[in-house]
């Protein structure tokens, strides 16, 4: 069949994506000229076009500087602790979730849970610092038994695993929603089947829920390398003080402190596009690796 | 198969090619200058009409100010304080408010998407952004019109307006100058001074010695906290014979100056505060507790004995301590000499980081200063207190401004701060307003000690900033915060609180620095600026 | 025949769950441990609610002496008075509830049709099209190109433009997709058969089986447009036109986020720095949450196993 011809057999489909596809041909591809920014001197009152150019000295302010390797680290490091720790909880409290007869606490627990998603962290982290900073209730309590007060907040040991366990906190039970979903999604009749096989609880879990969810589990993977080295400003931005800050300066958080001074905005653009290109380097490793296990992938 | 699939994907990359280049080029055209805004563009001019013996009534003048708000972003065009003061002083603002936490970037957003204001907020030549505005003729030079209105050339002094020159002696910031010097304060828990028999200190050594006292008595007292590093502890800094975050001149050689963190006397002054800080004698959670103002709510609720903070804040400590301790007595240390005799002080501060600029193709400027004008002479009133009996009451023959809580909301603080252009450095500081403040507060009795404890801050030793920040350093226009962040950075925040870095680190972290291009930046300071004379302020007495 | 089949699959969670129940149950101490567990985990995430609850209840000094309460210490409503008070709150509100109503109901739009199609891996040049989608997602130019881009399109200044932005999130998309898939084909080709157009197939067949994914999707936009604090900030000029995060944060004022050393710029004309007190700070927080939170309660019926009958396999 010549190209034509498919097009036109497909026509219904390409007519349900024109929207999308319109949609980011304007807000998305149309912008993107303004990449250019990270390779010039941004002056704002000439714009974009009249401001010179200075090559590659924004990538060359971010990596030829001594820390860039001590923030790759810090960086690397917590979003991978992140993901390694942190992305199974949501979809075990979903199992756990799944497993629960009585309707209303299911539904009470979910509509709890997620609630600290709509926190900010200038807000959350104010009440982690609460508990375990210096003065905190749980150095207070150390103090008032005669005890040292552990240095929870200060200690440059402690910085990854708060960051790690707080976020989980966070947002486990927001993550949890699509995983929800995703078991309500199984065909019940693939339980029935297995019971019949007779299978117990455990192997219903690992033939039909576990293999039932596994695209979700996948493609959420795949998708949060593509933020791998983001590991959450915010969230380090609050929870770091100077004590910590050779465990706790990511790449984000040095780039704000650069360009502090006069708003720099090439620095910012060309850090995002080296994020970009990373990001998109692990997605294509990711999907090339899931293809191969017969999966359905990214593409 | 394969092919033709190729194929159609690569006419798909084709049509974002296409699309790419034809929004780069549309983008070209709609960013070519920036214009002044249309408001004012459809501004008649009117110089011709309305001459002195017709009285033809000129139409309003009109121009668009953009403007930073500090509190609740609740303005509302249209209300009736703005009317009267459109009607006053015939002009029409189209003010457009944004919180000052974003102010600068959504500001620079602005800028760059090639829209600039009539009258715009900034922080002044200082700031490379806005002096390569001035370079490039965004703004208007207002030299002629400080000589014709003698009123706005008035709102500072001759030398303040000096340091806003350019290389050409082109003047183009206008100030809105407030308090025109820093004065923090150390208050103490004079009951629990008492109670302990201990004396006030007049040296740092015998400061210390009080800490150390008070932690005995009290173990769960926190001695000594204060607001994040200057701006709380500023009173003691100044003891150690230097201006906090400011460049100082070398003692061994006056005629260079070198910015604060290579200064001998902060080193001093920060492994004092490290010390204190490893005996328990300063604040634990010190630059590190989330809560901005957690060193102020832990001296109002009895937690700590000394607090190092703005003396603005008086009324509020006061108040809040007596509730929670009707016994408590707050009294303000007096400046303390330091180890090598100096005495403390307060800070001149600069005028140079906030005001606004007029836009260079604002129509009719003129009208602009006229306008300004007004509101430093017969607008003067209006300007300062606005309408009686709603924003402000007469009492004793003097005017008192209604606190918030006492106005109508179309009258509250919210509805008239964004249309603040400029006053009078000498308004800044205006002690009858301040003891109206303290009498609205109920403790009159207190006004003239702490005037009198703020004057002596205020004395011969002013510790100022000698450095002219309209004179740039190349180097550290390119990368001076980069070197601060890349070598500087651990050892500036961490010195106090952080057990790892000594004062081996910190000679050394600044050696590194020095090395990276730092000597550099000194060096191109020193010889690009002149004048190395301790700046003239406008002290108020 | 199609609505036929669809009339049998619409199903009861509470049926279900008992027809499940009837199957098989967890040993007593497997199941205790695992209310025990979910129980411990709500408690966790719920303190943090009680403690802002609590706060924003209470009288600020009672605030300073300790800020970890679970109960109001002087009970008192001024924070909420306070900003109920406060000018053009209710506009703002208004703006949110348009944005986060209009946005929410073109994301599902665009995100389902989109999602729909993509989830058709036969048409020609598959994987250019969802390169075509991955590439937003991993790169954006930035702030300024699309300002000016908003400019040119009249959307600054238009409470339009928290609709518009972020009409499609990639990520969604994808998501979106992948919940098609597990759809199966059969039921699609069974209604082709019946004559069924490729268009009712979609309305009747597909979109009624994928409730779950609507309305988790729904929820996603719907709380994104809720919480859109930059949107409004950096493309509204007009105070009056921002929607309520904007505003309520303009009240509190976040001292961290001020990073400059000049007191000059810290200070308003009365050299005050402005600090709005905890409670209010709690009450924004509260005001600002409780809203959305009330939508999850709803959807979660929703959340049904889809279920597919025997039909099918005739």
């Amino acid at each position: 069949m010549s190209l034509r011809k498919r097009y036109w057999k497909y026509r219904f489909i390409f007519i349900l994506l024109l929207p999308t596809i319109a949609y980011f041909l304007v807000f998305s591809y149309f912008p993107f000229y303004g990449v250019v920014i990270a390779f010039k001197d941004l002056q704002i009152f000439k714009g974009i076009w009249a401001s010179p150019w200075v090559g590659f000295k924004h990538f060359e302010t971010l990596f030829a500087s001594p820390k860039f390797a001590q923030l790759l680290e810090n960086t690397l490091l917590i979003s991978v602790y992140r993901l390694v720790f942190g992305f199974p909880v949501p979809i075990l409290f979903a199992l756990l979730l799944n497993e629960v007869r009585i309707i209303w606490f299911k539904r009470v627990v979910q509509t709890i849970t997620y609630f600290p998603h709509f926190l900010s962290w200038v807000i959350f982290g104010g009440i982690v610092f609460n508990f375990i900073g210096p003065q905190g209730i749980i150095n207070l309590f150390l103090t008032n038994a005669g005890m040292e007060p552990i240095g929870f907040v200060t200690n440059p040991d402690y910085f990854r695993p708060i960051v790690v366990v707080t976020g989980i906190l966070k947002e486990f039970g927001w993550s949890a929603i699509i995983y929800l979903a995703a078991l309500s999604a199984i065909d019940p009749q693939l339980y029935e089947a297995a019971k019949i096989d007779g299978a117990k609880k455990w192997r219903q879990i690992w033939h039909v829920t576990l293999p039932g969810i596994r695209s979700t589990i996948i493609m959420l993977f795949i998708l949060s390398l593509a933020s791998i080295l983001d590991a959450g400003f915010e969230q380090v931005f609050i929870l770091s003080n100077p004590s910590v800050l050779d465990v706790s300066d990511i790449i984000d958080t040095y780039v704000y402190r650069v360009g502090l001074l006069d708003a720099n905005y090439g620095l910012a653009t060309a850090t995002g596009l080296f994020k970009g290109i990373v990001g998109a380097a692990l997605i294509i490793t990711a999907n090339f690796i899931i293809r191969r296990t017969g999966e359905k992938s990214l593409w | 198969m394969r092919k033709r699939v190729k194929g159609s994907g690569k006419r798909i990359l084709l049509l974002l090619a296409v699309v790419m280049l034809v929004s780069s080029i549309t983008a070209c055209s709609s960013n070519s200058g920036n214009k002044g805004t249309n408001v004012s563009e459809k501004n008649p001019t009117n110089e011709k009409e309305g001459n002195a013996g017709e009285q033809a009534k000129q139409e309003p003048y009109k121009f668009s100010y953009i403007r930073p708000v500090w509190g609740a972003a609740t303005y509302k065009k249209g209300g009736p304080y703005e009317k009267e003061l459109f009607s006053k002083a015939n002009v029409q603002i189209d003010v457009q408010i944004i919180p000052i936490t974003e102010f600068d970037q959504k500001l620079n957003t602005i800028i760059a998407s090639g829209e600039l204001p009539d009258v715009l907020w900034a922080g002044g030549p200082a700031s490379k952004t806005n002096k390569d505005m001035q370079d490039q003729g965004a703004f208007l030079k207002i030299n002629d019109y400080l000589e014709k209105y003698p009123a706005i050339k008035s709102i500072v002094s001759d030398t303040t307006w000096d340091s806003f020159k350019d290389e050409k002696g082109d003047i183009y910031f206008i100030p809105q100058p407030i308090y025109p010097i820093a004065v923090q304060f150390l208050f103490y828990r004079k009951d629990l001074f008492e109670a302990w028999g201990i004396s006030e200190p007049s040296t740092i050594q015998e400061f210390e010695t009080v800490l150390k006292t008070i932690k005995e008595k009290d173990p769960k007292i926190i001695p000594l906290t204060g607001q994040d590093d200057f701006w709380g502890l500023g009173a003691l800094s100044t003891s150690f014979g230097f201006s906090h975050y400011a460049w100082n001149p070398l003692k061994s050689d006056p005629n260079t100056i070198v910015p604060y963190f290579i200064s001998e006397e902060n080193m001093n002054y920060q492994l004092w505060l490290k010390s204190l800080y490893q005996n328990g004698l300063l604040d634990s959670e010190f630059n590190i507790a989330k809560n901005w103002d957690h060193a102020k709510t832990k001296f109002m609720t009895g937690k700590a004995a000394i607090l190092g903070i703005n003396s603005g804040y008086y009324p509020e400590i006061y108040s809040a301590l007596k509730k929670t301790d009707p016994n408590a007595q707050i009294a303000i240390m007096q400046p303390l000499t330091g180890p090598n005799g100096e005495k403390g002080g307060g800070r001149p501060l600069g005028v140079n980081d906030r005001g606004f600029y007029v836009n260079a193709k604002i129509k009719d400027p003129d009208r602009f200063f006229e306008f300004l004008n007004w509101t430093l002479t017969d607008g003067t009133e209006f300007r300062r207190y606005g309408i009686e009996g709603k924003t402000f009451k007469k009492e004793n023959g003097r005017n008192v401004l209604l606190p918030d809580a006492n106005r109508e909301e179309d009258y509250n603080s919210a509805q008239i701060e964004p249309l603040q252009f400029v006053n009078m450095v000498s308004e800044t500081f205006d002690w009858e307003n301040i003891r109206s403040q303290y009498a609205g507060a109920g403790i009159e009795d207190q006004f003239d000690y702490v005037k009198s404890m703020y004057l002596k801050h205020a004395e011969n030793a002013m510790y100022p900033d000698y450095r002219n920040y309209s004179i740039f350093s190349p180097t550290e226009v390119e990368k001076g915060s980069q070197l601060l962040a890349d070598y500087l950075g651990s050892a500036l925040s961490g010195i106090v609180i952080n057990d790892k870095i000594t004062k081996e680190t910190w000679l050394d972290a600044i050696e590194k620095w020095k090395k990276a291009g730092g000597s550099k930046i000194i060096e191109e300071v020193n010889t690009l600026q002149k004048i190395k004379t301790k700046p003239q302020f406008d002290i108020i007495k | 025949m199609v609505k036929g089949t669809i009339a049998q699959l619409d199903h009861d969670e509470k049926q279900l769950i008992n027809h499940q129940s009837n199957l098989d149950r967890n040993p007593w101490w497997a199941q205790t441990m695992i209310y025990m567990i979910l129980f411990i985990l709500s408690i966790i995430t719920l303190l943090p609610l009680v403690n802002v609850l609590s706060i924003s209840l209470s009288e600020a000094d009672a605030i300073y002496r300790n800020p970890m309460m679970l109960v109001p210490r002087q009970f008192t409503i001024e924070a909420y008075q306070y900003i109920f008070s406060t000018r053009i709150l209710l506009t703002s509100f208004g703006v949110s509830v348009f944005a986060t109503v209009m946005g929410t109901l073109l994301n599902l739009m665009f995100t389902i049709t989109g999602g729909y199609a993509l989830s058709k891996t036969q048409i020609p040049a598959y994987k250019y099209w969802m390169w075509f989608i991955i590439f937003p997602m991993l790169f954006s130019a930035g702030l300024i190109p699309m300002y000016i881009l908003l400019k040119n399109l009249h959307l600054i200044d238009s409470i339009w433009v928290l609709v518009f932005t972020g009409l499609v999130a990639p990520f969604y998309l994808i998501l979106m997709r992948n919940f098609f898939w597990s759809i199966p084909e059969e039921l699609e080709e069974s209604a082709r058969m019946e004559g069924a157009s490729d268009l009712r197939i979609l309305l009747h067949v597909v979109i009624p089986l994928s409730k779950p994914a609507i309305a988790t999707i729904g929820l996603f936009y719907a709380v994104g447009h809720w919480n859109d604090l930059f949107t409004g900030l950096f493309f509204i000029n007009d105070n009056t036109k921002w929607p309520l995060q904007v505003l309520l944060r303009s009240i509190i004022i976040d001292m961290n986020a001020l990073n400059t050393r000049s007191l000059g710029a810290l200070t308003n004309e009365a050299g005050r720095i402005i600090v709005a007190g905890e409670n209010i700070k709690a009450a924004t927080i509260i005001f600002s949450i409780v809203p959305i939170l009330m939508v999850y309660p709803f959807l979660q019926k929703y959340f049904v196993k889809g279920i597919l009958l025997g039909s099918v396999k005739g």
